[in-house]
C-alpha cells in the first residue's frame, strides 16, 4: 500500500509538472474511466496529494486500474496561450507535455502492461500517452522500413 | 524505401528538439532543452556534449570538413539560464570545450547553421505572416524555412532573400483543415526533392509529404507513429529521425528510391 501511495504521488507530481499550460479553456479526458468535458472554472477537487505546485486545478480519474491525479493547471485554461506555441511540439509532432506523463507510466509498476491509453483535450489533442511493451514492440518494426 | 541501419535509444522523458548529421556521416548530435548528446552511427554510445557548460541548448551543428583522423568542431547556441545569462556559443573541438557571448541574431527565433554562419533573421513570405511559427532546417541548398500552419507552405532560401524552390500542401488534396490539430514539423532536402513532415496533434498519424526539386508535390506516405525527421544529408541519402513509443530512439536511416504505384 505504501509503496503504491509512494508510487502514485511521484506519478501525479511528474503529471502536474508535466501536463501544464496547454490552450483550450475547456477540457476533457477520455479512456480513463472519466469521460467529461466541462469549463475550467468547473474543476473540483485538489491535490492534496499532489505536491505543491503552480497547477491546483485538478481531477481524479482511473487509469489501468489506477486512480490518477490529472492536473491541467491554470495555465491550460488561459484563453492567451496560442494554439500551436512552437515551444509547446517536439520534433516528433507532439505536444511536449506528454513526454513526462509517458516517462511516468512506464516507470509505474501498477500500469498493466496491455494498456494503452490517451488522455486528449477537447479539442481532441492527446496530452498524455501510454503505450503497452507489445505495442511499442509493433511500432518500432512497422517503422524499421518505410516505403517512400 | 528508407530503411533503418542505427539506433540510439534514450529515457522516454527526453523531449528531443533537434539533430544534425555530422559532415562524414559517422556521428549525429541531438539536443533536449538542457542537454546536446553526440553518438556515433556505428556504436550505441551516446555522450553528452559540453555538460558543464551547456544549459538551454537552442541551436548545435557540426561545423566544417575535418581533417581524415579528426573529429568534426560542433558549435552550440545556448540560451543560458533564463534571466541570469547571456546567450553564448559554445565551442567543442579537439576535446576542448570553449564559450564566447553570442554575438549573432536572436537566437530566440527559429535558427539554423549554413555553410555561412547561424541564420535567424529570415524573410517570410506576406502569406505567411499569420503562420509567424515556422521551422528551419538546412540543405545542401541553404536554409528551408517553412510553415508549420495549413497549408505548410516552405521555401528555400539560398542567402536568405533569393528562393530556388517552394512548395505546399496542395489545396484539395488532403483535409488538412485550418483549424484540425495538424502541424509541419519542417522540411528537408532528399537527393532529388524534399521531403515535409506533417503531424497530427489528435492522434498517432505522421505524414511524409514528398516534392521535387522544384517544390511540386509528388506523394504523400502515412505512417502511425510518432516520428520526426531531425536532418537529411542528400549526397549520402542519409536521414537523422526520431520516434517516441515507450522510450525515445534517435534513428538513421539510408534511402533508396524504387518506382512506386499510385497511391495517396
Amino acid at each position: 500500500m505504501l509503496t503504491k501511495k509512494i508510487s502514485n504521488w511521484m506519478i501525479a507530481a511528474a503529471i502536474i509538472f508535466g501536463v501544464a499550460a496547454l490552450t483550450p479553456d475547456n477540457a476533457q479526458a477520455q479512456d480513463t474511466g472519466i469521460d467529461f468535458c466541462v469549463s475550467c472554472g468547473m474543476f473540483s477537487g485538489e491535490c492534496d496529494e499532489g505536491g505543491p505546485g503552480v497547477n491546483d486545478i485538478c481531477v481524479w480519474g482511473e487509469w489501468g486500474g489506477v486512480d490518477w491525479c490529472v492536473s491541467w493547471g491554470r495555465d491550460f485554461c488561459d484563453p492567451r496561450f496560442p494554439r500551436t506555441r512552437s515551444a509547446s511540439i517536439g520534433a516528433d509532432g507532439a505536444i511536449v507535455q506528454e513526454r513526462t506523463f509517458a516517462a511516468a507510466t512506464s516507470d509505474a509498476t501498477e500500469m498493466p502492461q496491455s494498456m494503452s491509453n490517451h488522455i486528449r483535450d477537447c479539442s481532441s489533442r492527446i496530452v498524455a500517452r501510454a503505450y503497452s511493451a507489445d505495442e511499442a514492440e509493433h511500432m518500432r518494426r512497422r517503422t524499421e522500413s518505410i516505403v517512400i | 524505401m528508407m530503411t533503418e541501419s542505427g539506433r540510439h535509444v534514450l529515457p522516454a522523458h527526453v523531449v528531443v528538439r533537434g539533430g544534425a548529421l555530422s559532415p562524414r556521416g559517422d556521428a549525429s548530435l541531438f539536443w533536449s532543452g538542457d542537454t546536446v548528446w553526440i553518438a556515433s552511427t556505428r556504436h550505441a554510445e551516446v555522450r553528452a556534449v559540453c555538460p558543464e557548460r551547456v544549459r538551454a541548448p537552442l541551436g548545435a551543428a557540426f561545423v566544417g570538413a575535418p581533417a581524415a583522423g579528426r573529429a568534426p568542431a560542433i558549435e552550440i547556441i545556448d540560451g543560458g539560464i533564463e534571466g541570469e545569462e547571456e546567450p553564448r556559443l559554445i565551442r567543442f573541438a579537439d576535446g576542448q570545450c570553449r564559450d564566447t557571448a553570442w554575438s549573432g541574431p536572436d537566437p530566440s527565433l527559429p535558427i539554423a547553421r549554413d555553410a555561412s554562419g547561424w541564420v535567424s533573421d529570415f524573410e517570410v513570405p506576406i502569406a505567411w505572416s499569420d503562420s509567424a511559427v515556422i521551422s528551419v532546417s538546412s540543405g545542401p541548398r541553404g536554409i528551408i524555412v517553412s510553415s508549420r500552419r495549413f497549408p505548410f507552405a516552405w521555401a528555400t532560401a539560398a542567402d536568405g532573400d533569393s528562393r530556388s524552390a517552394a512548395g505546399r500542401v496542395p489545396a484539395g488534396n488532403e483535409s488538412y483543415y485550418g483549424n484540425d490539430p495538424w502541424i509541419g514539423t519542417g522540411v528537408f532536402a532528399l537527393d532529388s526533392g524534399f521531403v515535409q513532415v506533417l503531424a497530427d496533434l489528435a492522434s498517432d498519424r505522421r505524414d511524409l509529404v514528398f516534392y521535387d526539386s522544384s517544390g511540386a508535390f509528388k506523394r504523400r506516405r502515412v505512417i502511425d507513429v510518432p516520428f520526426g525527421i531531425l536532418d537529411t544529408a542528400p549526397d549520402r541519402r542519409q536521414l537523422l529521425a526520431l520516434r517516441r513509443t515507450d522510450r525515445v530512439e534517435i534513428l538513421t536511416y539510408e534511402w533508396t528510391w524504387q518506382p512506386h504505384r499510385a497511391g495517396k
